[in-house]
């Protein structure tokens, strides 16, 4: 029979453990109880329909941020996934080469391609010269802007058929929101990726101390380049459900969105340092932001406070992090 | 031969700047905006011809909502020699000051989108009047409320007034001082949306959380309009919830023509001519015309009411649209 005090000790490491699901679970709760129609099915699906954009993305960020990278550049990359996946279909059908209904399958082909090759780029550039990615990024967030608004001449893109819809605002069984599905797929996928796989560990072990990770055998290079790819291709990927929702494809899409997904990262218990974070963490954080967000809208928050809350919350989660992470290491020591 | 190499450089350098020079001997104007939206960019085409036709070299810039890149921009006008600047500033707080210095120092100023108060200086402001465009929307929506709504309606309001206070305001207020004039009308959501995709996830929440008493939404821009209108329509509300909006573009005149009902009208702005206007009286004041017409003044450029029950009003729209994108 556990003491009373070994049973205190399990319930506060407990607690530590799953302190993102306890405050997210308080929040809720009181969201409940006193915002209107929050809890309501429709509604809860309306929250997981709405952070797929940035939930999609975050989990390759959850990657990267843990293999020691970030990327700024993920705003400006869903506006170019957008604005190509309806230029292209657009040529091809004026072009008379297949009509919009297929045309737009290799539209989204390349627009996901374009993406592998942006991070490839950013990958070839950080292993290369060694520049760090927030560097690169930051360079790359403007230069896709530009292509984005030089292809579609700062005029959005309509040129979509319309069975496209459905892969933004589908329903499948006329309940469970589509991109939501597309949500739980990607993060299937990475949870499995990090937590399951040899190249999780890897992504873990070059965040960690990257120079140890080369010593143990770890291709640092190949590991890097492909965490960058991942999320280059996960932001082409939300560009493509964006354009599915709006029907258009537009340059000023996607503004700010690198902010959204790093504090979802951030937030999840993800630490910008490398090496530490869970793909699990980042679900959470992202179903945190949008409940947080969803819970602003009902009660009619204006923007201005929408900004102040959204700060605080990184703030804090960034504090919480950094003395979850001092205790630790305070603990390995007097070990 | 060195030598030879080093003489063809310096005359070639030397017919290069030449050559730069003379090109550079027509006036030099700039059109400067504040956004990437198709309203600013069809502004800025318009000042781009007008610029042209007066056979001026044309220079386009954006500050992207940026008052420091704003004071930036007509700083390097006024250091290069530029003769004139047409631009949509940003706020009359904000941006009046520096445009006030640069005209006292002898750039000529067009402003548009802007409603001018006390400010000599400027050639002329063109602009629609906020207020009575929001005014005209309201009045097509007070009409649809009395005939396919009995009368009430639960609205929400989708604005932008944390990006521009003023012009929002103007709006939403024109509005809703028209269907407020009916009793059975009742405003129970109102929060800042005006990029396409925030649009979609705020309408998404509103409607998920108001959806069994909402039934009308009102949006003072392009991409809330859009955005609100995917929102119903992705909730599968069409037919239930209706949207009213502002602007026009191709997508919106689709979604006006669109079978599933949610866009009724929108209120468009002309911004190609606001863009020519301004850029003409600019013109004219650079030439040494007489632009006492316009100097110091606001001068209103009309919208077009763009309905669904106006087939042919939406027909002639999109064509006159496409013929000043190209």
């Amino acid at each position: 029979m556990k003491s009373a005090a070994t049973r205190n000790l399990d319930l506060s490491s407990l607690s530590k453990k799953y302190m993102m699901e306890i405050i997210l679970f308080c929040i809720a709760l009181a969201l409940v109880l006193t915002a209107p129609g929050f809890f309501t099915l429709p509604n809860i699906l309306n929250i997981f329909r709405n952070v797929t954009l940035t939930g999609v993305i975050s989990f390759g960020m959850t990657m990267a941020i843990i293999g020691g990278e970030i990327d700024l550049s993920v705003g400006s990359s869903i506006a170019l996934s957008a604005v190509l996946t309806a230029t292209i279909t657009g040529a091809l059908d004026k072009a008379g080469i297949m009509p919009m209904e297929t045309g737009v399958f290799v539209a989204m082909a390349c627009a996901l391609v374009v993406g592998l090759l942006i991070g490839l780029w950013n990958g070839f550039i950080r292993t290369r010269f060694n520049i760090p990615t927030f560097i690169i990024t930051l360079a790359m967030l403007n230069v896709i802007y530009g292509t984005a608004a030089l292809i579609s001449h700062g005029f959005p893109v309509t040129t979509l058929p319309d069975w496209y819809s459905w892969i933004g605002a589908g329903r499948v069984f006329g309940l469970f929101p589509v991109p939501a599905i597309w949500l739980l797929i990607v993060f299937a996928i990475v949870y499995v990726i990090m937590n399951l796989t040899r190249f999780g560990r890897e992504v873990y072990a070059v965040g960690g101390n990257p120079e140890s990770a080369r010593l143990s055998g770890i291709n640092v290079t190949r590991v890097k380049i492909i965490i960058l790819v991942a999320v280059q291709v996960l932001a082409a990927f939300s560009g493509i459900i964006l354009s599915a929702q709006v029907m258009s494809g537009s340059s000023t899409f996607g503004r700010g969105y690198e902010m959204d997904v790093i504090s979802a990262v951030i937030i999840g218990g993800t630490s910008l340092v490398g090496g530490i974070g869970k793909v699990w963490g980042t679900f959470m954080g992202i179903v945190f932001l949008g409940v947080i967000n969803n819970g602003m809208t009902l009660f009619g928050v204006g923007d201005f406070e929408k900004y102040i809350v959204r700060g605080l919350l990184i703030l804090f989660a960034v504090l919480f992090n950094t003395i979850q992470l001092q205790s630790l290491q305070k603990a390995r020591l007097t070990k | 031969m060195k030598k030879i190499l080093v003489t063809l450089m310096v005359v070639a350098l030397m017919v290069a700047v030449g050559g730069t020079a003379f090109a550079q001997a027509k006036p030099k104007v700039a059109g400067v905006v504040f956004q990437e939206d198709q309203f600013m960019k069809l502004m800025q085409m318009g000042y781009k011809d007008a610029a042209i036709k007066a056979g001026f070299d044309f220079y386009p810039g954006n500050t992207n909502g940026d008052a420091a890149k704003e004071a930036e921009f007509i700083n390097t006008y006024l250091t290069q020699g530029y003769k004139g600047l047409a631009i949509s500033p940003i706020s009359e707080g904000a941006s009046m000051k520096v445009i006030a210095d640069a005209a006292g120092k002898g750039l000529l100023i067009g402003i548009s989108n802007f409603t001018l108060t006390n400010a000599p200086y400027i050639t002329g402001a063109f602009t629609s009047d906020n207020y009575d465009l929001g005014k005209t929307c309201g009045k097509a929506a007070v009409e649809f409320i009395k005939t396919k709504m009995g009368g009430k309606a639960k609205i929400a309001i989708l604005q932008f007034k944390s990006l521009l206070p003023e012009q929002s305001g103007a709006r939403v207020n024109g509005f809703l001082d028209q269907v407020k004039t009916l009793p059975g009308v009742e405003v129970i959501a109102d929060q800042d949306a005006w990029l396409q995709d925030k649009a979609i996830t705020v309408g998404g929440d509103i409607i998920t959380a108001k959806g069994a008493t909402l039934n009308l939404i009102f949006s003072a821009n392009e991409g809330g309009t859009i955005g609100a209108t995917m929102a119903v329509k992705n909730a599968g509300k069409a037919g239930k919830i209706f949207v009213f909006g502002f602007d026009g573009s191709e997508q919106m005149v689709q979604l006006l023509k669109d079978k599933a009902d949610i866009l009724q009208a929108a209120i468009a702005q002309d911004p190609y001519g606001i863009g020519v206007k301004t850029m003409e009286a600019l013109a004219k004041a650079i030439k040494g015309e007489d632009y006492s017409a316009t100097k110091a003044k606001t001068v209103i450029v009309p919208g077009i009411l763009l309905e669904r029950k106006n087939v042919k009003g939406l027909d002639a729209f999109l064509a006159d649209l496409k013929a000043k994108s190209k």
